[in-house]
């Protein structure tokens, strides 16, 4: 009986003794005496790019830590994994006395504890299949020709001379597949660094990275499952499934090695929801992630993001990064019906602005760790749009990363039509390579009858009609959206709404067949 | 006649007007206001638990078999937060208890009959009131927490149980159900350390099974791992 007790006791205290050694963002306050180098830290490529740009090559946010602070921090706690430059901070494991100590000296600004878990933002993926049936083909051109694809193929645009950073699980296969053979061929494969283990070998682990990647550069016997296929790519795994506490650390690392070694494009498919966060939180302000991926736009790099996989369940928002104001969050839409995906994650932010900012197929064709296969989720629509974006930029390479994003936004197919689920829509290759401005026919009209506004179709012809989408928005006089919705057009006649039951300043956004008007309350 | 023509021209025209179809429909909310998650004011789960029985029987005569004496739940759990490190709640659930016997000379539980295998089953539906006391950060998740609470069971069912096998080869079985001598209620203390979905238990009845102290009470506590089925 006394052992029982003893023993259920002693586990008590076990699992208690174990809970108190924690994870913990140090932050300090300056970076008194500190010296840097911007010509030997950074690559060419991002001294380039700042110059290019205007972004200054001393910046304070670049200098390492104080020397002499690391080295307090570092003999009082168990163990440093990471340090950031632009956060000013250190990752350390300590036990509470150790962070009472640490705090009580005068150069830390603020000790904060840890704790994440991502999401990979991938649905599911599906058995391996070395066949390509013709289904599996018809999806994989769908893919790219959705987002015109073919416009900068025939435009001999591949992305050449962008680099992309991909932050991922792993990569496994990606350094004998032959769907990245034209890749390596070449030696465009910089850079790896594994953030979890500080290694550089990256090509094992979960195949996430490698499906990710395919769908920004991938081939297959000449065929493209990604656009950028002409891109140069530095490779960064930072998650870890079974690691609950570092991800957020890593991404963090990988977002200033990215900029240190010349990345143009980060495409990161993750996202950081339930875990830590609340949706109120969701404002791109509040995570370390999504502040991280503002600076890094700040400093000239495009940081495309997935929107998240969590439409059909409790959290139904975007994640974050995907929430920070200059990230550009890609939402996902069907191949086939052409709309929203049912588990790609709604906007807008807690602070109404609008997410997703784009979107793209969501359920495609990637090359898995030995074959293709077919995949959901944002994780495969962000890449795509990674991809579309190198293009973009190889195209108008005079662009910032700011006016890119801008440019992009403009070139989806709903644009200047938005919505919750789609952002612009789909981005159009034709928008960079076509220099003809065509002007879109007006393809329904408002007809008010007392107290409604009818929306009618002009020329409606049902058989004709391959693309029958009608999408339509209430936006309140902040520019917020109250409601929106996309419908089957299957008559002229196609909806009214009540002008009673609307404010003064409101508006109805309807667009249809590449046509957007408004009718003012 | 005209009534039905009437009728069928109607269905043939309504059949026939295509309708718009809604294929996605949202509204916005203005604002986000959570009360149900793991780490919000409400939330429950179902949760599912195996323990052994520990300790000493209150003598030699109810010695049972420790690992083999086991403990299974299935049950649902209510939380309500009341402050970021406190909460209070209540389970509900279905337990089933095997004591398996130590056949020994010095065995009298329910008699001295040695057996090759023996032992009691008993079957109770139940629930606990718990106090919960969260600590560490956790954002939306169940975290770690520290719950201390009592439990209440009702005796479903409560079964003897031998096996022997015969000098013939013969095995014989023996199922005696309907205990008189078993008590309909149970209660006890409990305690769990949780970290997340796993959790650690601890019981001690505080109840004796046997009625009047017919027979020398069987162990008293019982520790397992509990895992909650949620995030």
């Amino acid at each position: 009986m006394k052992r029982s007790i003893l023993f259920f006791l002693l586990l008590l205290f076990t699992f208690s003794a174990m809970a108190q050694t924690g994870k913990y963002w140090v932050f300090l306050k300056n970076k008194k005496n500190v010296t840097f180098d911007p010509y030997s830290y950074f690559d060419k490529k991002t001294i380039e790019r700042r110059i290019a740009y205007n972004i200054p090559l001393l910046d304070s946010t670049d200098f390492p830590l104080n020397e002499e602070y690391v080295n307090t921090i570092v003999v009082q706690v168990d163990s440093v994994s990471q340090c950031s430059r632009w956060f000013n901070a250190m990752a350390v494991y300590a036990n509470e006395q150790q962070i009472e100590k640490i705090k009580s000296f005068s150069f830390v600004k603020e000790v904060e504890p840890m704790m994440m878990m991502c999401n990979v933002a991938e649905k599911n993926t599906a058995d391996w299949d070395t066949i390509i049936k013709p289904e599996q083909m018809e999806l994989m051109e769908k893919q790219l020709t959705l987002m015109g694809g073919d416009k900068f193929e025939k435009a001999g645009i591949d992305g050449k001379g962008i680099r992309i950073a991909i932050f991922d699980g792993g990569f496994p296969t990606v350094n004998t597949s032959p769907v990245f053979e034209h890749i390596r061929k070449d030696g465009r494969i910089l850079k790896t660094w594994d953030f979890t283990k500080n290694k550089e070998f990256v090509y094992s682990y979960i195949s996430h990275g490698t499906s990710v990647m395919s769908c920004i550069a991938g081939m297959v016997n000449g065929k493209k499952i990604g656009l950028a296929t002409g891109a140069e790519f530095i490779l960064a795994r930072t998650e870890v499934q079974s690691e609950p506490f570092s991800e957020e650390e890593n991404w963090l690392a990988a977002v200033e090695w990215a900029d240190k070694n010349g990345a143009d494009i980060i495409n990161s498919s993750l996202g950081y929801t339930y875990h830590r966060y609340f949706q109120n939180q969701m404002d791109g302000k509040t995570s370390l992630v999504s502040r991280a991926g503002n600076l890094a736009a700040k400093k000239g790099m495009l940081v495309v993001n997935a929107a998240g996989n969590d439409g059909d369940n409790d959290w139904k928002v975007v994640g974050t990064p995907a929430d920070a104001d200059s990230v550009l969050s890609v939402g996902g839409i069907d191949a086939w019906t052409k709309y929203h995906i049912s588990y790609s994650s709604f906007g807008p932010t807690t602070d109404k602005r609008m997410k997703p900012n784009v979107c793209a197929v969501a359920h495609v064709i990637v090359a898995g760790k030995n074959g293709l296969n077919a995949s959901d989720g944002t994780s495969f629509a962000s890449p795509l749009i990674a991809g579309f974006a190198a293009c973009a930029w190889q195209k108008a390479r005079s662009l910032s990363n700011m006016q890119l994003f801008n440019q992009i936004e403009k070139s989806a197919n709903l644009y200047p039509y938005f919505d919750y689920a789609h952002g612009y829509g789909v981005p159009q290759a034709s928008y960079f390579t076509d220099t003809t401005i065509t002007f879109k026919e007006r393809t329904f009209t408002f007809d008010v009858e007392s107290n409604e506004v009818n929306v009618n179709i002009k020329n409606f012809s049902y058989e004709n009609n391959d693309d029958n989408l009608l999408y339509y928005n209430i936006q309140k006089d902040d520019g917020v959206l109250l409601e929106y919705n996309v419908l089957n057009v299957s008559q002229e006649k196609v909806f009214s709404v009540k002008i009673s039951d609307y404010k003064k300043g409101y508006k109805l956004n309807v667009h249809y067949n590449g046509y957007t008007d408004s009718y003012s309350f | 006649m005209r009534k039905i023509f009437l009728i069928l021209s109607l269905f043939v025209f309504v059949a026939i007007t295509p309708a718009q179809n809604v294929l996605l429909h949202k509204e916005v909310n203005d604002s986000i206001i959570q009360k149900y998650g793991p780490n919000l004011r409400n939330f429950h789960h179902l949760f599912i638990s195996m323990g052994f029985v520990m300790g000493e029987p209150d003598s030699s005569g109810s010695d049972i078999l420790y690992g083999n004496s086991t403990n299974y739940l299935v049950g649902y759990r209510y939380k309500l937060k009341l402050s970021n490190w406190f909460a209070i709640g209540y389970d509900i659930d279905i337990s089933s208890y095997y004591f398996r016997l130590k056949q020994s000379l010095t065995k009298c539980t329910p008699d001295s009959i040695l057996h090759d295998k023996e032992k009691f089953i008993i079957g109770n539906v139940g629930g606990d009131l718990y106090l919960r006391f969260n600590y560490g950060r956790r954002g939306n998740r169940v975290g770690n927490f520290i719950d201390l609470g009592g439990y209440g069971d009702l005796k479903t069912a409560a079964k003897h149980f031998t096996k022997d096998k015969m000098l013939n080869g013969n095995v014989v079985e023996v199922n005696t159900s309907h205990l008189k001598y078993v008590n309909k209620y149970n209660y006890g203390a409990m305690a769990r350390v949780g970290f997340n979905r796993y959790v650690i238990y601890g019981c001690y009845r505080l109840s004796d099974i046997f009625k009047d102290s017919q027979y020398p009470e069987l162990p008293r506590i019982t520790v397992g791992l509990q895992i909650g089925l949620h995030k």
